[in-house]
């Protein structure tokens, strides 16, 4: 792998593993939030 | 049904936190120069950092809601060093996960037993332990406890990790010199980075929250109830 492809898989995992943990706290937070609705 | 202000103002925050690390990526790709020695691979860096020092500061919170939780027995802040704690692992994953990255392309591996590199998978470990540990213990304040022990403790690794590159000998450089464009690019990925470690600690919190209430629900319902002498106050 080149030096550049190296970085763009860094960002894509990074970016997978922040939009990943975000989106799941998102929806567990809606799933919460309408159960005492 | 419209959404309340506060949810108009927490997507409003999410959705500048997206649109920034829009930006940021933009600048990256087009705007900041390319290092002369690494190449592309170094641009790794400008997540690495921002991500690493949110770690530091994950933890410090998780250092203050322990202590506090000790000062004061509230399990409000029980509830703060948990939701930072999550978030702290999350961006150690980060770090370490970018730092083998840009270490197999720059050194040739993926890891290396180095002071630094060290401390920070310790790091990883301390709280990766510190949610694990705590579904198994039952009672709130017992869990509360322990927790806030263990997160006063784990915080001495924390400078560890900063120290060890300028107290020992270590793989990583010890000061970075970077060109007028690299530095606007570092500060500037700061914003979105910030922005995103400080809601999902909020977010978190609101979780954990919520989680608290639905539980003290629970446990008000099969209560046993109280007996009350007959023609008299309890």
């Amino acid at each position: 792998m080149t030096p550049t492809q190296y970085a763009i898989f860094a960002y894509v995992i990074s970016f997978l593993l922040l939009g990943g943990f975000a989106l799941w706290s998102w929806l567990e937070y809606r799933r919460l939030a309408r159960s005492r609705s | 049904m419209n959404p309340s202000p506060t949810t108009t103002i927490v997507r409003l925050y999410w959705i500048a936190t997206l649109l920034l690390f829009a930006g940021v990526l933009g600048m990256l790709v087009f705007w900041t120069p390319r290092e002369a020695t690494m190449g592309d691979v170094q641009k790794i860096f400008y997540i690495h950092l921002p991500a690493a020092i949110h770690t530091f500061v994950a933890c410090f919170v998780v250092f203050i809601g322990s202590v506090m939780y000790l000062l004061q027995r509230r399990l409000w802040w029980d509830d703060v060093a948990s939701a930072a704690a999550k978030v702290s692992v999350l961006l150690a994953s980060l770090v370490l996960i970018t730092g083998m990255i840009w270490g197999r392309s720059a050194w040739g591996q993926w890891w290396t037993w180095s002071p630094r590199l060290t401390f920070s998978l310790i790091l990883w470990l301390l709280y990766v332990v510190y949610l694990v540990i705590r579904p198994s213990i039952e009672s709130s304040q017992k869990r509360a406890l322990i927790s806030a022990v263990y997160g006063v403790i784990a915080f001495l690794d924390v400078p560890l990790v900063y120290l060890s590159t300028k107290l020992l000998p270590d793989i990583h450089p010890k000061e970075i010199v970077l060109t007028a464009r690299m530095g606007t690019t570092l500060l500037a990925w700061f914003v979105p980075m910030t922005m995103f470690a400080a809601g999902l600690i909020m977010l978190s919190f609101r979780i954990n929250r919520l989680r608290r209430t639905a539980l003290e629900e629970v446990e008000t319902e099969f209560e046993e109830p109280r007996l009350v002498p007959a023609g008299g106050n309890a």
